[in-house]
Parts: structure tokens; sequence; C-alpha cells
């Protein structure tokens, strides 16, 4: 127990002090120097968290000790390692590993990779603090952290004024959430008195608070979650951040920062569940995941696709956790890592063997260049769409079938729309850009290095192994599970997704159907627009900062500031100045006048003495 | 001893520094370097042997006993902590201004600001402290009058005019007190039960002059005036130091002296922070000059400063004076690298510049760390302030306290702001070429590094700072109950 306490700690220290030593030594040596920091520090982590995953006994791993002591609050800090941490981390670091390796061939051209290395081991080092920290404070200290290297690593190219602007969008949208979660954590501390997740869940199962108390702490932290995971309305922050590095959007924005929200919420279930707070989870869920799989449809950029993927994915799990099934959010949100990782990295590729270009629809006939890329690609869509016997069938129809016993048509309605969907856009994007006739950019590109293809093939492997250990996983995460299961169901799933496929298939391969009519008519331009931004949900936050929060109230305070309270400031010294002016002229220096002063003070002092 | 040599020595080698100049132009830097590290190794010293709790150290000089006027000096906890931050500035600062115009008259104004800085923290007797306090304005008014921008008479003025009619509240008070207690004495002061009405009119009057000091809304306007005109390391000293005079009376001399005056007054103290935190914040985000921006960052953490003191509990008191350490060490770090962008790109306002990290990265780096801290990241002094003021005022107020964390994200708002616009982005064509614009010497480097580095370690290690007042706000906060 002792040992893998210490074993803890080192897994999150050695991220740190990796981080520290790739910028030291790229920045002092040879700059790709430290490429081998990294990629050592990233295997020696993932193989602690395996040795930590290996020895986990029946009991988590436990240890707490206080940060420090301000009048009668102490400020705990520790470690609360059990099963869904580590498979968390395992996530976080193995992706991690393989991301780090990946980048030595996406970031050939760049000058600085000691900066790049430093930023990303500072979020893996953050990603796995987050995961197995014990309680609240703990959690936002690492939440903040994996924000921050987000903001920067979207920035990455910050002389692109597209880039700043993202990284602007994702810093504040999130940390817009974080406040209300930064409150919530404030409230649960004090009326609660404490902070432990173990605590928490223990007092709602045991009922000593009421549930308005619980669903106003849990709606504070969920909005929280919900900028985390971009989900509606804090989610545009997402779409935008696919300006930074590809080996960036698949680590952090689609397997593992992304996943925070899921983790916090799944962490704390029993308090979530007491507190009548899951329907929230549920709608705000069903939602967002209608929204990003329409909004999917309608997108032309490689990466935004899949960043609207992402956000459905993450969205169905907050459904499969707000209808009450843990196993079935948490056992996606691991499916989706593998995936959309394995996703991104094939974007990646194409993009950069396509000479940066994103646009799918000016890529095309890609598969006669890069075979390997487009089959690894193929496999990332298959599971994403949920065919058998990928591993996104597994989680996707069990999330499917828990709504569906939940009983609530909307929630389920838009899960359904939203999770056959998939196979829509996927092979959308895949024909386009794979199939066709090549455009100049695919003309020039070649196959990807080794170097990019080994990583990819590690996750396009575990998509086929994951199913087979289904059982034994959800196993070492929740015990014994229900599963529901519904033939008709499943049946009705696969047959809209097979009428889906074949549309898509006559649309964009066959192309005997032409979406260019659709797309002329001013209300399909109009649906299509709708769909492709959103709903407009980033220009009513751009509107409202622009608008409201700059133009209208901090513009009015401005000028109280200037007009009203400065002016009062300068006012005074006018005032006392005019004063002086009209002293100095009561002195003419002629004896008439100072006689009539004289008089008149006499006769005032006399009425004074006289009449008081 | 150890701290009357901390007043006077300062103040009696200040004339060798001007005289110096005339033999040797490198020789008041040092000077005033030397100081700085006397007056640190004279802190160490003092933390170290303090025994954890009450005041230590007493000195007590006679000087006139009728009118109670003795000088009577003794440090606790609290008085440490910003007496450390005296003798840390007083380094940096120093190290800053390496390369200033008229170094003997500078480095003459230092070293007479820096012994009644010290003495203000150190003086229990509230006459010595008041005279203290005035002292500290003469050589700051002409640091900001003659090494100022263009518009410094005009603030110098103001700011001299302002606190001091400030002031004139305070010394009201001090007078009305005196009168109903006989006594200058802390000690003495603490002990007789006021009249409540009189208490009041007493703590008004005082509380009026350390208000402007802090400065809250609605006294605030004079210290953007006067941060903008002053020269940096000038600002470091405004913001580091002289505003916590303001917070230090307020908590030594109002609080500490009328605990149930203050209880009375706390709700309105809490809604003048609440008001300063909002107003600050959204001024903040209105405005597009650079070193204004930060000033009026400045005056939100001192809303934070307030609001802690407002809630009359351990908790409370001990966040404020953590705020304060914390912001003195990352708003001074603001202020230099502020300056150091007009120094080099001559312009003050964010709608002209754009891109500078690419030309000066390193100078950048830093300020993009220290608006992280000013946003309160965790894993700087940042975030433990915020993050301990807004649970005491939680536990103190309740629910009405539950919107302070959202002006956490007006903070995010304005400053990641102001780094898209002024920092990242494509380089504007003006700067390509620019010869000014670039890195700093290394001497200069220094003090920024020390800044990053001190709020680093207090925010990941917030008990160094907390352990050593922790007993002594313990016991004084029993006065609330």
């Amino acid at each position: 127990m002792e040992k893998l306490v210490f074993l803890t700690y080192l897994t999150i220290g050695i991220f740190f002090a990796g981080s520290i030593l790739a910028f030291l030594v790229g920045k002092f040596t040879q700059r790709w120097n430290s490429f081998w920091v990294a990629a050592f520090t990233g295997l020696a982590g993932f193989l602690l968290t395996c040795f930590i995953a290996l020895n986990l006994g029946e009991h988590p791993v436990v240890h707490k000790f206080n940060w420090f002591t301000f009048g009668s609050f102490k400020v705990p800090l520790g470690i609360y390692v059990d099963s869904l941490a580590v498979v968390m981390a395992l996530i976080a670091t193995g992706i991690g590993f393989l991301d780090i390796v990946f980048s030595k061939g996406y970031m050939e051209d760049d000058e600085s990779p000691h900066r790049y290395y430093f930023e990303k081991l500072f979020f893996i080092g953050s990603m796995v603090g987050l995961v197995f920290v014990s309680n609240l404070v703990g959690l936002y200290i690492f939440w903040e952290g994996v924000g921050l290297c987000s903001y920067l690593l979207i920035g990455y190219w910050y002389w692109k004024k597209s880039a700043a602007e993202a990284a602007l969008k994702a810093f504040v949208m999130t940390r817009f959430g974080d406040v209300f979660m930064l409150a919530g954590i404030i409230v649960a501390w004090v009326l609660l008195g404490t902070i432990n997740f173990q605590e928490l869940n223990a007092l709602a199962l045991a009922g000593a608070f009421s549930v308005k108390l619980g669903l106003i702490i849990s709606v504070l932290i969920f909005i929280g979650a919900v900028g985390k995971s971009a989900q509606f309305p804090l989610f545009p922050w997402l779409l935008d951040a696919m300006e930074g590095p590809t080996t960036v959007s698949a680590l952090i924005h689609a397997a593992t920062m992304v996943n925070a929200g899921v983790y916090l919420v799944a962490r704390m279930f029993p308090f979530f569940d007491y507190s009548h707070a899951l329907i929230v989870v549920g709608f705000v869920g069903a939602l967002s995941a209608f929204i990003a799989a329409t909004g999917a449809l309608a997108h032309t950029e490689i990466k935004k696709i899949l960043a609207f993927s992402t956000m459905e994915h993450l969205a169905l799990m907050f459904v499969a956790l707000g209808v009450g099934s843990a196993a079935a959010g948490i056992f996606h949100l691991m499916n989706h890592a593998i995936f959309k990782a394995l996703l991104f990295l094939a974007a990646g590729a194409v993009i950069h063997m396509a000479h940066h270009q994103k646009d799918a629809f000016k890529l095309g006939g890609l598969y006669r260049y890069m075979p390997q890329t487009a089959l690894l690609f193929l496999v990332g869509i298959l599971a994403l769409a949920g065919v058998p016997p990928f591993n996104g069938f597994f989680s996707k129809d069990w999330i499917l079938a828990a709504t569906y016993a939940y009983g609530n048509p909307i929630i389920f309605g838009l899960t359904f729309v939203a999770a056959v969907l998939c196979i829509a856009y996927g092979f959308r994007l895949w024909f386009v850009v794979f199939t066709g006739e090549p455009s100049e950019y695919s003309k020039k590109a070649k196959e990807a290095y080794p170097v990019m293809l080994v990583p990819m093939y590690v996750l396009a492997v575990l998509t086929v192994v994951i199913p087979f250990f289904k059982e034994k996983i959800i196993h070492f995460l929740f015990g014994e599970v229900h599963e529901p299961f519904f033939i008709n169901l499943l049946v009705a799933t696969l047959t809209v997704m097979f009428i889906l496929f074949g549309i898509v298939f006559l649309i964009y391969y066959k192309r005997v159907i032409s979406t260019a009519k659709f797309l002329a008519h001013p209300l399909g331009r109009g649906i299509n627009d709708f769909l492709y931004n959103g709903w407009y949900v980033d220009a009513a936050i751009k509107w409202l900062c622009r608008h409201v929060f700059y133009g209208s109230i901090a513009k009015a305070i401005e000028w109280v500031d200037i007009h009203v309270v400065d002016g009062a400031v300068n006012g005074t010294a006018k005032l006392s100045l005019a004063c002086w002016d009209r002293c100095r002229k009561m002195q003419t220096g002629d004896v008439i006048d100072y006689l009539t002063y004289f008089v008149a003070g006499v006769l005032v002092l006399t009425l004074i003495i006289l009449f008081v | 001893m150890v701290l009357l040599s901390m007043i006077l020595l300062p103040v009696l080698v200040a004339p060798f520094a001007w005289i110096g100049e005339k033999v040797n132009r490198d020789f008041p830097k040092y000077l005033s370097l030397a100081v700085g590290i006397f007056l640190a190794f004279c802190t160490a010293y003092l933390i170290v042997k303090y025994p954890g709790n009450g005041f230590a150290f007493e000195e007590f000089y006679r000087i006139y006993p009728p009118f109670d006027f003795n000088l009577h000096l003794a440090v606790d906890g609290i008085s440490l902590v910003l007496l450390a931050i005296v003798a840390f500035l007083a380094i940096t600062v120093t190290l800053s201004s390496w390369h200033v115009e008229r170094p003997g008259a500078y480095f003459f104004l230092i070293l007479i600001f820096l012994g009644p800085m010290v003495g203000v923290f150190v003086s229990l007797n509230l006459l010595w402290f008041f005279i203290f306090w005035e002292f500290t304005l003469v050589p700051m008014f002409f640091h900001i009058g003659i090494w100022g921008a263009e518009n410094r008479i005009y603030a110098a003025m103001k700011f001299f005019i302002y606190t001091h009619l400030a002031s004139i509240f305070l010394l009201l008070g001090i007078i009305v007190l005196y009168l109903s207690t006989h006594t200058f004495e802390f000690g003495k002061i603490l002990n007789i039960h006021l009249d409540p009405s009189v208490a009041k009119l007493v703590w008004i009057l005082m509380f009026i002059g350390f208000a402007v000091k802090m400065p809250v809304v609605p006294f605030h306007t004079w210290l953007p005036d006067a941060h903008v005109q002053a020269p940096s390391p000038i600002s470091v000293f405004l913001a580091g130091l002289l505003l916590k005079m303001g917070a230090y009376g307020l908590l030594r001399w109002e609080i500490f002296l009328f605990p149930q005056t203050s209880k009375f007054f706390a709700p309105l103290m809490a809604f003048i922070a609440v008001l300063t935190i909002f107003y600050a914040g959204f001024r903040a985000l209105a405005e597009d000059h650079i070193k204004r921006m930060v000033a009026y960052s400045s005056i939100n953490h001192m809303g934070f400063v307030l609001l802690g003191l407002s809630a009359l509990t351990a908790a409370g008191i001990s966040a404020a004076v953590y705020e304060m350490v914390g912001h003195a060490l990352v708003i001074s770090l603001l202020f230099m690298i502020a300056g150091y962008i007009h120094h080099k790109t001559h312009t003050w306002y964010i709608s002209e510049l754009g891109g500078i990290m690419k030309k000066i990265p390193g100078l950048m780096t830093m300020f993009v760390i220290g608006v992280l801290a000013a946003v309160g990241l965790p894993g700087t002094a940042g975030f433990v302030g915020e993050l301990t003021v807004m649970l005491a005022a939680f536990d103190y107020y309740g629910w009405i306290m539950v919107i302070v964390p959202l002006a956490s994200a007006l903070g995010a708002g304005f400053f990641m702001w102001m780094l898209q616009r002024a920092v990242f982005g494509p380089l504007r064509e003006e700067f390509k070429n620019l010869a000014t614009l670039k890195e700093l010497p290394l001497v200069e480097n220094i003090p920024l590094a020390m800044y990053i580095a001190a709020f680093i370690i207090v925010g990941i290690v917030p008990a160094v700072v907390f352990n050593l007042y922790n007993p002594v706000i313990n016991t004084f906060a029993q006065l609330f109950q």
C-alpha cells in the first residue's frame, strides 16, 4: 500500500519533472533531444500507471495530507486511486505516449520542439493528477492546469491571429464554467463541511443534506463540467480549438482533457443521483449530442467535423450518466478516447502530408497516395459509427439501450438521432477525403512516416481488441453491472444506420444524388448554415461579450469613472480655484468697499448674537 | 535595537547616496542594494527568532511622555510578513532601477522612503504610525513628479493632495480617539472600552483615511493616474507597499482595536469590497491603456483584500493578509513589464500593440506567467489568495457571496483578451525593424525572475506565509466572539 502511494505521487511528479527537463535539454542542447526526454518520460509514466493498475487490489490507494491551514479551515490534498481513476490515467498516459511518438513526425518542421514537449508533458502530468486526486480543490488545481496547457497548445502558433483568438476563446469560455464550479466547491465546503469525493458521496447516500442544496451544488459543479467537456452552450471553443496542432487536438481535445467533465460527474455520481441533478445532465447531453451530430453533417473541415463528433460523443457519455448508467458512460469514454485519437492522428497525417489543407472538399482521392492512412482512418470511422465488431458499437449500443430503458422520449429521441448520424457524417468525411478525383493537394501527398503509422496501428488494433475484454473491464471498474438489452432496438438502429450509409454512399461515393440543389435553395442554405455554425451559439456568446459585457456594462462604468467619480474629484479642485478667484476679486483696494464689508459683517454678527 | 536600526539606517545613509553620486555614479545604487540586503537580513533574523505568537522585539523610546508621544516598536506575525515584502521590494526595485537617470537623488528618495515604510509596520504608537505614514508621501511625490512620464506634475499633485486630504480624516480620527482615551498606545487603547458612538465616529474618520490609500471605489481615481505617470519601479512601491499601508492600518488600528464597531460596519466594508471587485473588473475590461488596466486590476485585488478583512473571522483576516502578499508580488511584476512594453514599443495602447511575443519571447513569457497568476491560476499566489478570501466571505456572509467567484471570470476576460491583442497574433509592421524592441539586460531580468519565483513558491507552499501569523490572528479573532 505504502509503495503504491509513493508510486502514484511519482507518476504525477515524473511528468512535471520531465516537462522541465525536456525544456532545458531542448533549450541548451540539440532542440530535438527534448523528444527523447519526452518519449522516455511518457513511457515511464505509462509503465508506472500499468504497474499501479496491476497491483490495485480490492481497496483503493488513499493518502491524505494537510496542504495549509488558515483560520478554522484546513485545506486538505491527497490521492484516491481506484479502478476508475487508474483507467482514466491509463488512457491519459497511454494515448499521451503514442501522441508524443506521433508528434516526432507531425511536428518535424517545428522550430521549438522543447516548448511543445514541455507543454505536452505538463498537460499529461496535470491530467494524471486530475484523475488521482481525492478532493474537489485538488481536482480544481489540476483542472485549471489542463486548461492552461490547452490554452497554450491551442495558441501554439501564437503568431497566427486565428490561433491567438481560438486560445483566448478556449480559456475564457472554460474559465466561465470553472468559476461556477469554484462557487459550487465553496458552497459544498462551507455548508457540507467536506470536499472529499468519498465523503460527499457518503453524505449523499446517508441523505445528510437537503436535495435542494445538493441540486444547487451539483448544478454549479456541472456548469464547470459543461465548459470543460464542451457541451451546450459552452461548446464553441472546442471547434476553434482545432487551430492548434492536430496532435494536440488528438490528445487534449478528443481523448483526455475534454473527458474530465464526464469523469467528474462519474466520480460524484451518487451525489448527483441523490440531488436529482442527473436529469439536468441527461438533457444537456441529449441536446448537445443532437446539435453536434447535425453540425458534423454540415461542416466541411476535417478537423471541425471531428470536433463536432467529439462533442457528440461526450454528450452521449453525459446522456449515459444522466440516465443512470455510469458503466456505459465510462466504457464509452474509453472507447471514444481510442478511436477518436486514431481518427485525429490519421487526420493529422492527412493534413501534414497534404500541405496543411484542412478543407475536406479540397482534398479527395487520397486513398491512392496514402492507402495505409486511409485504411486506418476507415477503422476509426467504423468504430465511431458503431459498426460491429469495433469497440464503438458495444458502448454506443449500450448507451442507447440504457436511454431506451430510462423512458424519457425527448432524451431518447435526440440521442438516437445523434447516435445513428455518426455513420452518415463519418462516411461522408471518408468518401470525400479518400475517394473521387484527387485534387492538386492530394497529388502532392505521400504515405505517412512509420513513426506516425505505428501509433495509429496500435490504436487501430485496440479498437478491435477492446470488445473481447469488455466483461473484464466493466467488472474491474464497476463490479457486477446489469446491461439492458433490446433486440428490436438493436435491429432498428442497425437498419437506420444501413439506410443512412446507403444514402451517403450514393451522394458522396457514387455521386448520383447531388446536394447542390438543396444548398441552392434559400431554406436549404439556411438550415445548412444554422447547423454548420452550431445553432449560432458562438455568435450569440460573441454578441453578449461584445455588446453587453464590453459595449454596455464596461463602457458605462468607464464613463461613470471618468465623468462622475473622477469628475467629482477634479470638480473639487475647480471649485476651490473658483472660490479663490472670487475672493481675490474682493481685494479691490478701494476704502469704500472695505468699509461696506466691515459694516455688513458687523450687522450679520449682531443679528446672530441677537437671535441665537 | 533591530527595529530602530531598520527605520533609521536607511534614512541616515540616504544623504550619502546623494553626495556619493559626485564621486562615483554607481555608488548610490550599490548603497541602496546594500540597505535592501540589510533589511532582508534583519527581517530574516526576526522571522527566525520570532516566538510564534504575540508581539515580540519590543523597543520603547521615551520622547514626550505627557502626551504619550513615545516611540514604541514591536512586531507580530502580520508585521513580519509586511516587513518581508518591504525588504524584498527594496532589493527588486533597486535592481530594476539600475540604469536610472540622476541616481543620486533617486536613490536618496528611495532610502528615505524605506525607513518610514518600516516604521508604519512596526509602530505600536498611533501618533508615530501617523507620522511615518505621512513621511512616505514625500519621496513618492518627488519620484512621480521628477522621474514620471509626460503628465507627471498633474499626477503627482493629485496623488499628494488626494491622499493627504484623506490623511487629515485619519488625523481627525486619531485626535478624537486621543481626546477620549488619552493615549496613543495600541495595547492601552485595546483595553479601554469606548463609548459606542465615539467609537463609530473614530472608525468612520479613520476608515476614510485607509480606504483612500487602499484604494477602494469610489476613492480610487488617484491611483491609475499616479501609476500611469510614475516610473515602473516606483509603481512597484506604490502598489506593493503604499497600498498595503491602507490595508494594514485598517487591520491593525481599526479591526483589532474596535472589534465591535468593526462588526457593526462589516456589511458596509463587504459592500464596498464587492463593489470594488466588480467595478474595477469591468473598468479594466474597457481600458485600452495597458498600465491603467494593470492599475485597475490592482484595485480589483485590493477589493479582495478588503472583502477578506470584512469577514471578521480568523479565516477572513488570514486570507486578506495572504492576498496582500500575493498582490504585492504579482502586480509588481505586471507593472514592471507594462513599463518595459512602453519603453520598447513607445506605445501604451493595447490597440497599437500586437504580436510582440515574436520579438521578445523571454520578457513576454514572464508577462504571460504574471497575467496567469493575476487571474488566479492554481500553483500561484493568486489562486490561494482568491480561494481563501472567497471561502471566508461565503462562510461569514452566506449565499450572497456566491457571486464573488464570477469576478474571477471577469479577470480572465480582460487580461487574456489583452494578451491576445497585445502579445500574441501577427507582429505589427512597425515593430518588425524597431531597434528598441529587444530583450532586457540580465540585471533587469533578475527582479522579474524573483517575483515569479516568489509567487510560485508562496502559491505552492502557502503554509510558509500562513504559519507566520495564524496564531496571532487566531488570538485576535477571539475578540469578535
